[in-house]
């Protein structure tokens, strides 16, 4: 924080000098990469949670966490690949082993996944383009609401920091996979 | 319409890109979702191709919990003339008025001391009073008082070793002697608050700044604009210590000036 | 305070309906739909009144940050305020715990973005919330109405700030702010999550509803240069 605060400031501007910037000039064949890979994750949630549902493992309100929460996802699916057009990806034939089994595996995962989405998000978000921005804040927030949601239910801190951390796409993978996920 | 549909003109691209950004999700927030998909869908994203996060400008630090809330006092302002009460509800006995200014002309503000809803579930607040006799507490609804000042300062000014020590949190961080009210028109002892903050007025004998109190002199009943203790400069230094006043608390000039860095308005005042 | 955030005239709004409406917001009964959430977002885009002729750049940049901050002292001003006069203790321990925790980040949030804009930070403003903070009830639905704005005020913004660190910071923050809406939303027993996209806000719309609470006050006036009359 005290480095923070007197990290040299360009005249009239916020922008830290000397920051190392994690691409190249954000552009629209970036956005379509970084866009593919949350699409990749929305398509990996919504599969998750309908999966879940149909196994029928859950009740109480962790059922009803996989519902609504499941049909949102889905409904990011159908904004990304919109967005995307031919670029899109497939959906991935996904295995979820017993992490849809029963219901504690079940939460366990979904903090997981929900956390890793936000933080997947978080670390992809400024290098995305002026309109990619655009297009995904509005589902960032959500899914940031779904982990705080599962982790309440799951009774451990909905919010532990006072902001989120981003991580690599190839973290948000490893992170998945150690909790035996598919990859996205 | 998407993104990739065609080359953006940069010059537009704020405007015309979040048009473009707003169609494509309302498109894909109605649809089916696959109208739009034409030839071969992709294989998987390639994460390893993916850029690094960019470091954020900024990281908050730790959760900031509150702690020592026992040492906050606060105040409020009195956002329109009303009636205190001796207790919460219109029909109980009125205490006294309470104006929305004060004689210099500062809003006048009263301590906050608790809060308990009337039988109506009406709020009402129970206030420290700037009137006679000294002490009185009445209650106001909440809605004639503003919004809420805190203070983490508290004076105490006794009488009979004739100082003055400042408290924030709990620690003093300020002391000096004082002059108070001669025997015939002694300083009134109890608990008060500093309402308002006098500065660079032409008048050489209260010193360069002057604090109002909610202290009122017992015996000056009719001195122009009520009476009020003051804390204050003096011209007289060497009267100090002592009990030399007609009930105002006089500091030193480099004292009240030290004093005015360190004592916000609102803040209590003990007077023993 | 800002350019952007013009002192707030005391609206003559019924005082109840104010805190009202923003409260229905909140519970998702007057949200509008994602139509005219989209079409907001490409509002706020093609230039908000106040910021038009303020270009993409760091001075706008410096102008979202202030807004963001005055948001941050309005949040933890209510936490704070709510926490120290004991309101939030009367709650009840998963309540307490959740304000305590949303006021420690609400907090945490100024202290950085007051270090970042350094001498550009506005000052902390005064606040009056009117009794909000004062009953467990109403400070729990205000709660959960400023976390659903706060989301959706970052929401909005993060696409209009330029440079790429900052708002890498936003998402941060944005996210932080949905988990806390979220939080507060279970608690009071709304569902976490009103729908698939939260409705990104413009300034003027966020605005407008800060205005409708009327919780942004002028500083009470406590020092004058008139002669003292006090006893002497």
């Amino acid at each position: 924080m005290a480095a923070l605060a007197s990290a040299p400031l360009v005249a009239g501007g916020l922008v830290v000098a000397g920051r190392p910037l994690a691409a190249a000039q954000p552009s629209p064949q970036e956005d379509e990469r970084i866009l593919n890979f949350a699409l990749g994750l929305e398509h990996l949630q919504a599969a998750f949670y309908e999966d879940a549902v149909s196994r029928g493992a859950l009740g109480g309100e962790l059922a009803e966490f996989a519902r609504v929460v499941g049909e949102q996802e889905r409904r990011h699916v159908e904004v990304l690949r919109r967005r995307l057009g031919g670029a899109a990806i497939a959906e991935p034939d996904f295995d979820f082993g017993d992490t849809t089994a029963g219901e504690e595996a079940f939460r366990e995962a979904a903090v997981t996944l929900e956390d890793n989405t936000v933080a997947a998000y978080i670390g992809q978000g400024a290098n995305l383009t002026v309109e990619g921005v655009a297009a995904v804040a509005p589902l960032v927030s959500v899914e940031a609401r779904h982990a705080a949601w599962i982790r309440d239910i799951t009774a451990v801190n909905p919010a532990p920091a006072a902001a989120d951390s981003a991580k690599s796409a190839e973290d948000v993978r490893s992170a998945l996979e150690r909790a035996g996920l598919p990859p996205p | 319409m998407r993104m990739s549909a065609g080359p953006l003109r940069r010059t537009v691209a704020a405007v015309v890109g979040g048009v473009l950004a707003a169609a494509g999700l309302l498109a894909g927030c109605g649809g089916d979702g696959s109208s739009d998909s034409r030839g071969a869908p992709r294989p998987a994203a390639e994460v390893e191709t993916l850029p690094e996060p960019v470091t954020p400008a900024f990281v908050p630090g730790a959760p900031e919990l509150l702690a020592d809330v026992e040492s906050l006092a606060w105040w409020s302002p009195v956002e329109r003339p009303v009636v205190a009460r001796a207790a919460p509800g219109a029909d109980a006995r009125a205490v006294a008025r309470l104006e929305a200014r004060t004689p210099e002309g500062t809003r006048n503000i009263v301590a906050v001391l608790g809060r308990r809803r009337d039988g109506k579930g009406a709020l009402w607040v129970r206030v420290r009073l700037p009137v006679l006799p000294n002490g009185t507490v009445g209650w106001v609804p909440r809605e004639t008082l503003g919004g809420y000042g805190s203070v983490r300062t508290r004076l105490v000014v006794d009488l009979e070793r004739l100082t003055a020590t400042l408290y924030r949190d709990g620690r003093a961080v300020f002391g000096a002697d004082v002059g108070v009210g001669q025997p015939a028109n002694p300083t009134p002892t109890g608990e008060f608050y500093v309402r308002n903050k006098l500065r660079r007025y032409a008048n050489a004998f209260y010193g360069p700044v002057a604090f109002g109190t909610s202290a009122r002199s017992p015996t000056l009943t009719d001195w122009p604009a009520g009476g009020f203790v003051g804390i204050h400069g003096t011209n007289r230094p060497e009267l100090l210590p002592g009990r030399v006043s007609h009930g105002c608390i006089r500091l030193r000039n480099d004292d009240i000036l030290r004093l005015e860095r360190l004592m916000p308005v609102g803040t209590p005042v003990t007077i023993r | 305070m800002p350019t952007e955030h013009p002192t707030p005239i005391i609206a003559e709004l019924d005082r109840d309906g104010a805190i009202e409406e923003a409260l229905a917001a909140a519970g998702g009964t007057t949200r509008r739909g994602f139509l005219a959430a989209a079409l907001a977002g490409a509002g706020a885009l093609a230039g908000f009144p106040e910021t038009a002729d303020a270009a993409r750049g760091p001075k706008r940049d410096t102008a979202i940050l202030n807004y963001a901050l005055v948001f941050e002292y309005l949040q933890a001003g209510f936490y704070t305020e709510a926490e120290s006069i004991g309101t939030i203790r009367a709650m009840g321990a998963e309540r307490e715990t959740w304000a305590r925790t949303l006021g420690a980040h609400e907090r945490a949030h100024v202290t950085i973005l007051k270090d970042v804009l350094g001498r550009k930070a506005v000052a902390r403003p005064f606040f009056d919330y009117r009794g909000v903070t004062e009953d467990g009830d109403a400070f729990t639905r205000t709660a959960v109405a400023m976390e659903d704005l706060t989301v959706a005020l970052l929401a909005g913004q993060a696409p209009r700030v330029s440079d790429r660190s900052l708002r890498a910071a936003f998402f941060s923050l944005l996210t932080v702010e949905a988990r806390h809406a979220a939080w507060a939303r279970r608690i009071t027993g709304f569902r976490p999550v009103a729908a698939a996209f939260d409705e990104p806000k413009t300034l003027a719309a966020v605005d407008r509803v800060v205005r409708s609470t009327r919780f942004l006050v002028s500083r009470p006036s406590r020092e004058s240069r008139r002669s003292p009359r006090f006893t002497g």
